[in-house]
C-alpha cells in the first residue's frame, strides 16, 4: 500500500540558525532520526512531530513553581531539597526521561531508600510477564519493513500513536534482500474501516489496510481459535470469530513471514495479559513450520529507556524498592498506583521530561514534579522545569522496539535550551545546586 | 607515589617469568622499574603475582544480556544468582576475582550503543567488544552480487569503527539470516536459501578482510551447527577452510560432538585437539560447562530456537533483529546425571588437556552459556589437580564416563600455563600491548594470590588486586580507594576505511532501513563523556 501524501511544514523562520537541522524526534516510539526542522529540506510531515515541536517552542512559559505559583529556580530547588530531606520513603515514578535521566532517578531512589516504578510499568506488564513466563519471538522495525509480507496489526492505536508507521515500516515495496514487497498485506484486527479512515486520512480508500472484525472482549477467543487452526484442531467459536479466524489463517498460510504488531501503551482489549500470552503462544506455534514474530511497540516518552536502564542497573525492569542497599522486586505489589493509593510513600517524585505522563491524583501527598505540563505543575508542591531530551539537550534513548539505542543531538534555538536536563536537576537536589545548575539559577 | 610489591613470585609469561622472586613497582598507574625508593611497601613474600585476568569471551552487555535479566528474576534472588548479574555486580565480582579486563563477544552493530551504555555502567574493569558480521543483509547482498573486495573491506572497517569494536565475530555464518527465511540448518558448504552464499564463503571473506585491515585479533568464529551431534566434522572442516589464515574458534566445546554410541552423542575433543595442535594459525576458547542452573544467551537465533524444547525453566526469547542479526535467550540447567550434559563437561576438559599450546587456548565458560564466570577458580583446580578432577569425574552419569578419555589424561596445568591462558595469551591475541603482563610500562593491573594447595580457594579470593595502580581489593573486599575508582578503559581498534563507503551506506540505509547510517556511528564523547573512562584506540595497519 502507498504511504500517505506528505504535507510539509517547517519551523517558523525565527528558529532558523546555522546549526545542524536534522534531529531525532522525541515524540513517539519510532524516534525517526530524519527530521529536518528548517531550511529547504524541511520535512515535517508527521502530525505528532509538528504538534510536539509547537509545544516545545512554548516551553519557555513553563517556570519553576512552588505550590502552583511561579518562583525562581533557586527557590524551587531549595524547597525541593527540603522536601527530599524530610521524606523517609519517596516514590520515584513517571520516568519519562533519557538514559542519563533514568540513571540519575535510580540513584536518587537508591540513596533515599525509595520506591521506584516507572509510570508505564502498567502498559509494559503484559510483555514483561510474557518474557518471564513463556516462549517469546520478537522482531524490530527494519526487520518488519524488509521481511514481513504479512503484517497483522492488533487494534488501531499503532496507527494513531506511531503516525509514520505505515510510511516507514509497511509502505516501502523493495526489500533490502531484493524481494518485491508490493503485495505486502496489512490486516488490522479490531478496528473498523471507519476507524482506519480516521487514522489514515490521506490514504485512498482502495489502499486502506483490510479490517478484521473483532471486539475488545472477543480478542482472546479469536486468538485461541486461530491457534486451533494452526495446530489443525477443531474449534467451536461464534460465527463471527470463526470467520475472522478463517480470514487470518488464510493470509498467514500464504505468507512467508508474518509480523504481529501492537501498541503496548494503549489498551489491548479487555484482557491485555491474556491477549499477549495468547499472541505469543500463537506465534510460537506458527514458528514450528513457518516464520512469524511479534513487534510490540512500546516505551514511548522515555519508557523504553527506563525499562532497559533499570534492568541493567538493578536486574529488574520496574516495581522495586531500595532498602539499605538491598533491592526488592515485587511486580504484584510495588506498582506506583498501589503505593500512592495505600499511602506507602510520603513523597511522590514524578519525572516527566517529555510532557506526556500526566501526574496522577496524589491526594495530600507532597509532589515533586520534574518537567510536566502546566496543569500538573499547578498541583505539585514543587515543580522544577526540565528540557526536552533530544531538542533542548543531547540525549540517549532506546527506541520502541527495545533494541536500537540512539543519540539525539540537540537542535539549536536562538535563545538556547529551555531548561536543564533531568540528570542535572536530580543532581542539584542532592548536591551543590549552584554548581550543578550553573547558568540556570 | 611509588608502591612496591616486595618478594612475590612473579608469573609473567610474556616476560618469560615463571615463579621468579622479584619486586614489582607501581608508579602513576603503570609498572615501573624498581630503581627508586618506594613510599608504600607491601610485603608479599611467598605470594603468587600475576597481571590482572583477562576474560576474552563473556556476555556482559547488550540487548540479549538484558533480556536474560528481565526474564529471570528468580535466578537473581536465588542462592546462585551469578548467571544473571547487573552491570555493577559484574564489574565488582570480576574485580574481586582478580580479573581486570572483560570482552563482550557478541555486539550487534545496531545494538552497539546499548553495549557501550552498559559498559559505562560496568565499574572497575577495562572492556571492549567484538562486532558481529556475517548474517547482516548488506554483507550477504554484497557477496551474492560479487561486490568488489575493497568495498567489503571498507564495509567491515566502517562497521568496526562505527560500533567502536576491538574485533569481529561471526556467528553461525549466514545462518542467523537463513533462519529469517525459515531455513533451519546451514552447513559449511550449504547455501543460505535466499542469498545463495555459503558459510565457507563468509568465513573466508571476513578472515581475509580482517587480515588486510591489520586487525590484530583474528576472526572470532562461532561456527555452524552449534550443539548439533556430529558437528565435530563441521568444525574440523571449518578449521581447514581457513587455509592457514588466522582464526579463533570460540566455545569449541559446543562444536565438538560426535555421534557414536547408544546415545548417538560422543566426544570429538581428541580429533579437534589434534587439528588445533597441527594448525598454529588457530586459537580457541573452550566454553566449559559446569553443572547447575544458568541461561544461554547467543546471537545464534537458529540454533537457540531449535534448543528451546530443552529450556529449563520452560521459557525463552528469540529475536530477529534489524536486518543485522538475531538472538536467543534460553535458560538451561546442566546436570551431572544427564548423559549429554555429563559428556559436555568431560569434552570441555578433554579439549583443555589435549591441546598442547596454552598460548592458543583461553579459559572461558562462555559466561553465562556454559556457567557463570564465578566458576573459573573451580575450573582452574580441575585443570591443575588430577585427583580433584577424577573425583568429580566419578560423579558423572556412568555411560558418559565410558565415553570419555579423561581418566587416562594425566596432565596437570601449571601455574605458568594458567597465567598464559588467563592473561598473557588473551592480551597478545587481542593486541592489548599494555595488559596481560608485568613488564615496565604495563598498566598496573596486578593480582597477588596467597598460595594454597586448593587452587580453587587461591584463585577465588586474591589477597590484593590493583587496578590502574590503585589497591582496589584486599582479601576479597573492595577497598575505600577501590570504591572510588574511575571506570575502566574501553578498548577499540582504530581501523581505516575509504570514505566512499559512507556514501553507499547512507543510501542503503535511507533506501531500506528505519534509521540513518549516521545514527549507527558512536562518537567518542558517548564513551568518554562524564568521566566514563578512556577510549584506547589500538592501531591497525591496513594492507592492500
Amino acid at each position: 500500500m502507498s504511504s500517505p501524501t506528505p504535507q510539509t511544514t517547517a519551523l517558523p523562520t525565527a528558529q532558523t540558525a546555522a546549526y545542524p537541522a536534522t534531529v531525532t524526534c522525541p515524540f513517539c516510539a519510532l524516534h525517526c532520526d530524519d527530521l529536518v526542522l528548517r531550511g529547504s529540506g524541511a520535512n515535517l510531515t508527521c502530525v505528532r512531530a509538528v504538534a510536539g515541536l509547537s509545544r516545545w517552542q512554548d516551553m519557555s512559559t513553563r517556570p519553576a513553581r512552588i505550590s502552583g505559583k511561579a518562583s525562581s529556580l533557586s527557590d524551587a530547588v531549595a524547597r525541593a531539597q527540603r522536601l527530599l530531606k524530610k521524606a523517609r520513603r519517596p516514590l520515584i515514578s513517571g520516568l519519562g526521561a533519557d538514559v542519563d535521566g533514568v540513571r540519575a532517578a535510580l540513584r536518587l531512589a537508591q540513596t533515599h531508600d525509595g520506591w521506584y516504578d516507572p509510570a508505564q510499568s502498567e502498559a509494559q506488564a503484559p510483555l514483561i510477564s510474557a518474557t518471564q513466563r513463556q516462549g517469546v519471538i520478537r522482531t524490530t522495525f527494519s526487520e518488519v519493513r524488509n521481511r514481513a509480507d504479512l503484517v497483522i496489526v492488533i487494534g488501531s492505536s499503532v496507527l494513531n500513536e506511531v503516525p509514520r508507521f505505515i510510511q516507514r515500516v509497511v509502505a516501502p515495496t523493495v526489500s533490502v534482500d531484493g524481494r518485491d514487497l508490493a503485495d505486502r498485506r496489512v490486516l488490522v484486527v479490531g478496528a473498523s474501516t471507519g476507524q482506519l479512515r480516521k487514522a489514515l486520512p490521506t490514504v485512498p480508500e482502495s489502499q486502506l489496510p483490510a479490517s478484521i472484525k473483532c471486539s475488545d472482549t472477543e480478542l482472546p477467543s479469536l486468538l485461541q481459535t486461530l491457534a486451533a487452526r494452526v495446530s489443525n484442531k477443531p474449534s467451536s467459536g461464534q460465527r463471527g470469530i470463526e470467520r475472522a479466524a478463517d480470514a487470518l489463517w488464510a493470509a498467514i498460510s500464504e505468507a512467508s513471514y508474518t509480523a504481529f504488531v501492537w501498541q503496548t501503551d494503549a489498551s489491548l482489549g479487555t484482557a491485555p495479559n491474556a491477549t499477549v500470552e495468547l499472541l505469543f503462544d500463537l506465534i510460537a506455534r506458527l514458528n514450528q513450520q513457518s516464520r512469524a514474530a511479534a513487534l510490540p511497540i512500546g516505551g514511548s516518552h522515555g519508557a523504553a529507556s527506563a525499562m532497559a536502564v533499570t534492568t541493567w542497573l538493578t536486574g529488574y525492569p520496574s516495581r522495586i524498592r531500595f532498602q539499605r542497599g538491598q533491592i526488592e522486586y515485587n511486580p504484584a505489589q510495588f506498582s506506583w498506583r498501589q503505593l500512592i493509593a495505600e499511602r506507602a510513600t510520603d513523597l511522590v517524585v514524578w519525572v516527566d521530561a517529555f510532557n506526556a505522563m500526566p501526574l496522577p491524583e496524589c491526594g495530600d501527598l507532597p509532589v515533586l514534579l520534574i518537567g510536566g505540563d502546566e496543569a500538573d505543575a499547578e498541583r505539585a508542591t514543587v515543580r522544577l522545569p526540565t528540557g526536552l531530551p533530544g531538542l533542548d539537550h543531547d540525549a540517549q534513548i532506546i527506541r520502541g522496539d527495545q533494541v536500537i539505542a540512539l543519540t539525539m543531538r540537540a537542535a539549536a534555538t536562538p535563545t538556547g535550551p529551555h531548561a536543564p536536563p533531568v540528570r542535572d536537576v536530580i543532581h542539584a537536589l542532592t548536591g551543590d545546586a549552584a554548581d550543578v545548575l550553573k547558568g540556570w539559577l | 607515589m611509588r608502591i612496591r610489591l616486595r618478594g612475590g613470585q612473579i608469573y609473567d609469561p610474556a616476560s618469560g617469568l615463571a615463579g621468579v622472586t622479584k619486586d614489582i613497582d607501581i608508579v602513576d598507574g603503570y609498572i615501573a622499574a624498581a630503581d627508586a625508593e618506594p613510599s608504600d611497601v607491601h610485603d608479599i613474600s611467598g605470594c603468587v603475582v600475576m597481571a590482572g585476568g583477562i576474560d576474552a569471551h563473556t556476555h556482559i552487555g547488550g540487548g540479549k544480556v538484558n533480556i536474560a535479566r528481565m526474564m529471570l528474576p528468580e535466578i537473581q534472588r536465588s542462592d546462585d544468582p551469578m548467571a544473571v548479574v547487573t552491570t555493577s555486580e559484574a564489574g565488582l565480582r570480576y574485580l574481586e576475582m582478580g580479573y581486570t579486563a572483560c570482552f563482550e563477544p557478541a555486539m550487534m552493530p545496531t545494538n552497539a550503543r546499548q553495549v557501550h551504555m552498559e559498559f559505562a555502567d560496568t565499574p572497575f574493569v577495562d572492556k571492549g567488544a567484538y562486532v558481529m558480521l556475517g548474517s547482516d543483509d548488506l554483507l550477504l547482498r554484497m557477496l551474492r552480487d560479487g561486490a568488489d573486495f575493497s568495498q567489503v573491506k571498507d564495509y567491515v572497517a566502517w562497521t568496526m569503527s562505527a560500533s567502536r569494536a576491538l574485533a569481529v565475530k561471526v556467528v553461525n555464518p549466514g545462518g542467523i539470516n537463513a533462519f529469517k527465511f525459515n531455513q533451519r540448518r546451514l552447513d559449511l558448504d550449504e547455501q543460505n536459501t535466499h542469498y545463495g552464499v555459503t558459510p565457507r564463503q563468509i568465513l573466508t571473506t571476513l578472515s581475509q578482510a580482517l587480515s588486510e585491515l591489520g586487525v590484530v585479533h583474528p576472526l572470532h568464529i562461532h561456527g555452524c551447527n552449534l550443539g548439533v551431534p556430529g558437528n565435530v566434522e563441521t568444525t574440523a572442516e571449518s578449521i581447514r577452510a581457513l587455509e592457514g589464515r588466522p582464526g579463533h574458534f570460540t566455545h569449541l566445546q559446543f562444536h565438538a560432538y560426535g555421534t557414536e554410541g547408544d546415545f548417538k552423542f560422543s566426544s570429538g575433543a581428541a580429533q579437534l585437539a589434534e587439528l588445533v595442535n597441527q594448525h598454529p594459525n588457530v586459537s580457541i576458547d573452550v566454553g566449559q560447562i559446569m553443572f547447575g542452573q544458568t541461561v544461554t544467551e547467543s546471537g545464534d537465533a537458529m540454533h537457540q530456537h531449535a534448543g528451546c524444547k530443552h529450556a529449563h525453566p520452560n521459557k525463552w526469547t528469540i529475536m530477529d533483529i534489524e536486518c543485522d542479526a538475531g538472538c536467543g535467550v534460553v535458560p538451561f540447567r546442566y546436570r551431572d546425571k544427564n548423559f549429554v550434559n555429563a559428556l559436555q563437561w568431560a569434552i570441555g576438559l578433554e579439549l583443555f588437556l589435549l591441546i598442547d599450546d596454552p598460548w592458543r587456548v583461553f579459559l572461558t565458560t562462555d559466561h553465562p552459556n556454559g556457567a557463570p564466570f564465578t566458576s573459573y577458580p573451580h575450573l582452574i583446580r580441575l585443570l591443575c589437580d588430577k585427583t580433584f578432577r577424577d573425583e568429580h569425574f566419578r560423579r558423572l552419569h556412568p555411560e558418559a564416563q565410558k565415553m570419555s578419555t579423561l581418566p587416562s589424561i594425566t596432565r596437570e596445568y601449571t601455574l605458568e600455563e594458567i597465567a598464559i591462558m588467563t592473561r598473557a595469551a588473551p592480551a597478545r591475541s587481542l593486541g592489548l600491548t599494555q595488559l596481560g603482563h608485568l613488564g615496565v610500562g604495563a598498566q598496573a593491573d596486578v593480582v597477588v594470590y596467597r598460595p594454597h594447595d586448593d587452587l580453587e580457594r587461591m584463585f577465588r579470593t586474591p589477597h590484593l588486586v590493583f587496578k590502574d595502580g590503585t589497591l582496589a581489593v584486599r582479601d576479597g573486599r573492595l577497598t575505600d580507594a577501590g570504591a572510588l575508582l574511575p571506570s575502566g578503559a574501553t578498548h577499540a581498534a582504530d581501523v581505516h576505511f575509504d570514505l566512499g563507503i559512507t556514501r553507499d551506506l547512507t543510501r542503503w540505509f535511507d533506501d531500506h532501513y528505519t534509521m540513518r547510517a549516521d545514527s549507527m556511528v558512536i562518537s567518542e564523547d558517548e564513551i568518554t563523556g562524564f568521566g566514563r573512562g578512556r577510549l584506547v584506540k589500538h592501531k591497525t595497519s591496513r594492507r592492500e
